[in-house]
């Protein structure tokens, strides 16, 4: 086997190292191509044949293995890259798009790696490529979300790593991803690693600090890229690990119950992310082939709708400058369209027939049902009707609907550009929805699943139905406040506030002190030293500036000496 | 316009309701609650008065902070 294993994600690194040298519009031009070729690219590429073998030192690499799980992924991170590419396209931003490339490079990376040590570099690129795209919006609170976001995955790569390599030295050295790891401490590592990247409570904050804060066409690159990447790799090595259906619960309602009261909507947004990976993780848990499908499903369903919904999100971003609930309202009609995109985002994630939520929510909750896990059915029906409210309901009412007066905020022309892209992945949506076998070829398991059932319908009219009442009733009380909502990194944001105080505050008061110490110290011994008879004869002296000729010694002091010397020697001469 | 939205919404629910208890209960009904008649009406209405209510009042009464919070 000497044939190079040509993975998309060297094409993408190759990108990216080429995309600076290219003039203005053509970098766009050259994204959005890359990443439709590269969609076509993963839809063709053989999964039979075995895989090419990479030499690295004493490695054998393989950075390019395809099955039907890695490929139903390779296809949505190709159609993202591409539609995001035109979101982006009136962007003139080297760095950032040098930046997309590279995540999507490792995200493609990690997705098609055969084995391990390939798997964490790739890992890895993500985690550093995405972190630009959290800077570039170059303010001071990106910047500190963005080092928090880094030191974050800093630390569960280290774990992911440790894990990584004890497992491998346990399996005798073996790198290859098929030696699945086993319940013991570095199996654990390895998921906690990942539940990192996963954004499982409590270990979600940096989600949910940092992806309101990155820019407007970034955020749709971060929604689909990492924590997907993290549910891809939960299929691969965790199916059927229980503890994730308790997690997956518990997080999906977490997630959801904090959209209620959330004002920023990229927040919103960021914390449906939370809530849909719950499903993901709770499915993985369960791990029937039908269960790890309708995982698989849904992260892809996800990149699309939650892709959408950032961008008619940063459509109003752009369009008036501000992404607070409080702030905004009417926008209906001033931008009918993106209104329209927006709605189709919302109906898809709260899992409305006719999109493609609702076939991959019901794959999770047949599956939920089938290995008997009623709570679980029940909870994430829960979520589902959160996420309705929330996205459905609260934020379009509030953002769109409410307060419809001209004139009250300035809203600016947005680029023509961002719809074609809307289009897209609203369409992809909707087709998905209608034609669930669109969704189906991208499944890592044969699918034969009919979500349109009779009794499906009535059951899901109902209880969207009656969330409709609910929140009619209520919306008074939903209307948002200006308030940020803490989470649980206040357990260490707040004690690092205090560090601060003691060890960067305290050590400059210490310098700051000594300082002073020193320069009144210096000052004292600069005057005394001016004048040092000053302080021998105080009254005479008290202000006059040093003259050495005061103190010059007379002509009679010198005899006065010389006499006494000689009176000496007399004194204690010979006898 | 309105009208017919409100309508609709009205309209929707209510056909689905009369459609349960026409159809035949059959296949799904695994678990004690699918027993229950209107399950998915109750399920709708108190989820969402939980979700608002426990989000509005409990967890915003904890939660809410200044946006200078952290500065």
């Amino acid at each position: 086997m000497t044939e190079f294993p040509l993975s998309p994600a060297f094409i993408l690194l190759l990108g990216a190292v080429l995309l600076p040298f290219l003039p203005g519009r053509w970098r766009n031009l050259f994204f959005t191509v890359l990443g439709a070729g590269l969609l076509t690219m993963v839809l063709f590429l053989p999964t039979a044949t075995p895989p090419p073998i990479l030499r690295v030192m004493q490695y054998r690499l393989i950075p390019l293995q395809v099955d039907g799980l890695s490929r139903g992924f390779g296809v949505v991170f190709g159609f993202v890259l591409a539609a995001g590419g035109i979101y982006a396209y009136h962007l003139r931003d080297r760095g950032q798009q040098c930046a997309a490339l590279l995540y999507a490079a490792g995200a493609l990376g990690v997705v098609f790696a055969g084995d391990y040590y390939s798997l964490f570099f790739f890992w890895e690129l993500m985690a550093i490529s995405s972190t630009v795209l959290i800077w570039a919006r170059r303010d001071r609170r990106s910047f500190k979300a963005g080092f928090r976001y880094i030191i974050y995955h800093a630390l569960g790569g280290g774990i992911l790593l440790a894990g990584i390599l004890s497992h491998i030295h346990a399996q005798a050295g073996d790198i290859l991803i098929t030696n699945l790891p086993a319940r013991n401490l570095s199996g654990w590592l390895i998921l906690l690693g990942v539940a990192v990247n996963s954004a499982i409570p409590p270990l979600h904050t940096w989600l949910v600090d940092a992806y309101p804060r990155a820019t407007i066409t970034g955020a749709i690159f971060l929604n689909a890229f990492t924590t997907k990447t993290a549910v891809y790799v939960l299929i691969r090595l965790f199916a059927g690990w229980e503890l994730l259906i308790v997690a997956g619960t518990v997080m999906a309602l977490y997630g959801v119950i904090y959209t209620v009261i959330t004002n920023d909507i990229r927040g919103i947004l960021s914390y449906h992310i939370v809530s849909q990976v719950g499903y993901m993780v709770a499915a993985v848990g369960i791990g029937t082939p039908l269960a790890l499908n309708g995982a698989a499903a849904h992260a892809l369903a996800n990149i699309l709708f939650k892709g959408l919904l950032f961008m008619a999100a940063g459509a109003i971003m752009a369009a008036t400058g501000e992404s607070r609930l409080t702030r905004l309202g009417g926008l209906f009609r001033r931008l009918p369209r993106v209104t329209v995109f927006y709605m189709i985002g919302a109906l898809s994630i709260a899992g409305f027939p006719l999109f493609n939520g609702f076939i991959s929510k019901s794959m999770i909750l047949t599956a939920a049902t089938r290995s008997h896990f009623p709570a679980v059915f029940l909870l994430l029906n829960l979520a589902a009707v959160g996420t309705f409210l929330s996205l459905g309901l609260k934020l379009p009412y509030f953002a769109f609907f409410h307060r419809a007066r001209p004139g009250d905020l300035p809203v600016r022309e947005i680029p023509r550009n961002l719809h074609p892209a809307m289009v897209l992945m609203g369409l992809a949506c909707f087709l998905q929805g209608v034609f669930p076998r669109l969704l189906y070829f991208l499944l890592p398991h044969p699918v034969e699943f009919h979500p349109y059932t009779l009794h499906h319908l009535t059951e899901v009219s109902q209880m969207f139905g009656l969330t409709f009442v609910a929140f009619w009733l209520f919306r008074g009380m939903l209307r948002a406040k200006e308030y940020i909502v803490l989470d649980v990194d206040w357990f260490f944001r707040k004690p690092a506030l205090g560090a601060r105080r003691i060890l960067v505050d305290g050590t400059l008061r210490l310098f700051d002190l000594s300082d002073r110490l020193v320069m009144a110290l210096t000052r004292g011994l600069i005057s005394f030293s001016q004048n040092p008879m000053r302080h021998v004869f105080k009254t005479t002296e008290s202000d006059r500036p040093y003259d050495p000729d005061r103190y010059r010694p007379t002509v009679s002091m010198l005899l006065f000496g010389v006499l006494l010397v000689f009176l000496i020697l007399i004194a204690a001469g010979p006898r | 316009m309105r009208r017919v939205l409100w309508t609709v919404l009205a309209l929707i629910p209510a056909a689905s309701v009369v459609v349960e208890f026409l159809g035949s209960h059959h296949a799904h009904s695994h678990y004690w609650f699918s027993e229950i008649p209107l399950f998915w009406i109750l399920f709708g209405f108190l989820g969402g008065c939980l979700l608002i209510l426990g989000g509005k009042k409990i967890l915003a009464w904890i939660v809410y902070r200044r946006e200078d919070y952290y500065d």
